[in-house]
């Protein structure tokens, strides 16, 4: 039972010259050595990350190279390969790391000859210890002045003080436990702290971690909080008694499924609101809450790696209205495949649960939609499910109407 | 002749839709298929109508259901189809046994 990571970032290039960073689950701007912590994500619950896949969009040339190495607690793995010369692809299927809850994982670029300038995607895999856990990877930041809200996934720091802009949608029922914390830096000097909470549907849970000056990680193993398919969820950062100083939030959350065949989620979601006119394209996996849909696909791709996604459900902040529709569908390498949901009228959420699509490795993977009707537009939400087929099982009821 | 509905349910699909059917036979080798029901989902429900069944006989049957990752089986159950019993004529002085029943064909006495 593994749960494939996606990354990739289509927008910028990162530096031909220096080493630069990203987040292992998701992926945005590459960020210089000094802010990795920007990029740097939680281990939530024990196991293994393996089988990195790496996806350039330009070969580096004759005796130039890329090295992409996946980092944990802040020192190179083993988990790298090297793409060189008129490559665009590579991997490290040989090599496991083991990671333990609060490890802290990212994921660095290293140029080397100065090779020609590439886009960079990427995927790994998480294999649980602990049978039907997975992985929530987040980053955000949080803000000494104001309560504020940060996505309970993402793949870099900010936040907001808009709690509806930072929600994610699950798309199946579960359990969410495991909540790990690392700061930047102290919150402050004692007293100063943060407070940090998981809230479903804007209340909170008891799933909550303060972390007091000058402490600067902390952790809640204590508490499970059981979700349903539908509910949103996200971390609520309070300041506690006037902290000296703002910090980059590191996260982790362990998400356990109901249903054996659910390893992972994949969570999406956009603040801006979708265009009325427009077919749009976005990310499968966005990695913060201020990002929007696009009208080209190129620049939204994260790379797959060998896995199923099923189980895809949207949620619309305002109904499309009588007689509109938005419709939503998954693409694979530019090409629409059977998973899609469609929202008419007054509804505001749809799922698909009867399809599934099978990702191979090195598969590009966004997701598509397209208005009708000029439809009512507001925030919008996504998720669907990483699966892992297994053979079903079946019970033999008493026969009935013997005659 | 006899007959039977047989029924199951798909407990877990695995992952994706299902076929589902049934193996059955008045031997445990259970030879006979029913025709699958396709589509199926974790819960649904699925039977399957047998005819012309050996009356008096002993059917051994389980539930199968199928998905890309192999064909897994429930528990065997049996059930029994019921007696007729064949009309015997049994001569009598006042009257002819045809099954349980006794045709009177004269008054006694």
């Amino acid at each position: 039972m593994t749960q494939a990571l996606f990354g990739g970032y289509g927008f910028a290039n990162p530096s031909t010259v220096n080493a630069s960073y990203n987040a292992v689950s998701s992926g945005g701007g590459w960020t210089a050595g000094a802010l990795e912590y920007t990029r740097t994500q939680l281990v939530a619950t024990p196991g293994t990350i393996s089988r990195l896949l790496v996806k350039l969009s330009s070969a580096p040339g004759l005796g130039k190279s890329y090295t992409i190495t996946v980092r944990k607690n802040g020192v190179d793995t083993g988990l790298t390969c090297i793409i060189s010369g008129a490559e665009t692809i590579g991997s490290d299927i040989v090599n496991t790391i083991p990671v333990v809850a609060g490890d802290r994982l990212s994921l660095k670029q290293t140029p080397n000859g100065g090779p020609a300038a590439t886009h960079i995607y990427w995927s790994t895999v998480f294999e649980p210890t602990m049978l039907g856990e997975s992985l929530l990877l987040g980053v955000g930041a949080g803000d000494k002045l104001v309560d504020n809200y940060i996505r309970a996934s993402g793949a870099y720091g900010i936040s907001t003080i808009t709690e509806t802009s930072t929600w994610q949608v699950l798309p199946v029922a579960g359990t969410i436990k495991s909540l790990f914390i690392r700061l930047s830096q102290s919150p402050g000097v004692l007293p100063d702290g943060y407070r940090f909470t998981l809230r479903v549907n804007g209340v909170s849970t008891s799933l909550t971690c303060t972390i007091t000056a000058p402490a600067t990680t902390g952790s809640n193993t204590i508490d499970a909080i059981v979700v349903s398919a539908g509910d949103c969820i996200d971390i609520f950062v309070e300041p506690l008694n006037l902290p000296a100083n703002n910090v980059t939030v590191q996260m982790g959350l362990a998400f356990v499924p109901d249903g054996a065949h659910v390893v992972g989620l994949v969570l999406g979601s956009e603040r801006f609101g979708l265009s009325a006119i427009d077919t749009e394209y976005n990310a499968l996996l966005t990695p913060n809450y201020n990002w929007s849909w696009g009208v080209t696909e190129a620049g939204f791709e994260i790379l797959g790696q060998t896995c199923k996604l099923s189980g895809l459900y949207i949620l619309l902040e305002n109904a499309p209205g009588i007689g509109k529709s938005f419709t939503f569908t998954l693409r694979v390498n530019g090409v629409s495949v059977p998973l899609s949901v469609t929202i008419s009228n007054m509804n505001t959420t749809g799922s698909d649960f009867g399809h599934q699509v099978s990702i191979s490795d090195n598969d590009f993977v966004t997701i598509m939609c397209v208005p009708s009707g000029n439809p009512a537009v507001g925030r919008d939400y996504w998720g669907c499910v990483i699966s892992e087929l297994i053979a079903p099982s079946v019970t033999t009821l008493q026969a009935t109407e013997v005659t | 002749m006899s007959q039977a509905t047989l029924n199951g349910i798909l407990t877990d699909d695995g992952g994706e839709a299902c076929s589902c059917y049934f193996e059955y036979g008045d031997t445990l080798a259970m030879v006979d298929t029913t025709t699958p029901t396709i589509g199926l989902r974790t819960g649904d429900t699925f039977s399957a109508t047998l005819l012309g069944l050996v009356p008096g006989t002993t059917y051994y049957y389980r539930a199968a259901a199928t998905n890309s990752m192999g064909t897994r089986f429930g528990t065997v159950l049996t059930f029994t189809t019921l007696h007729v019993t064949p009309p015997v004529e049994i001569p009598s002085p006042y009257g002819v046994m045809i099954g349980d029943e006794i045709i009177c064909l004269m008054e006694a006495g």
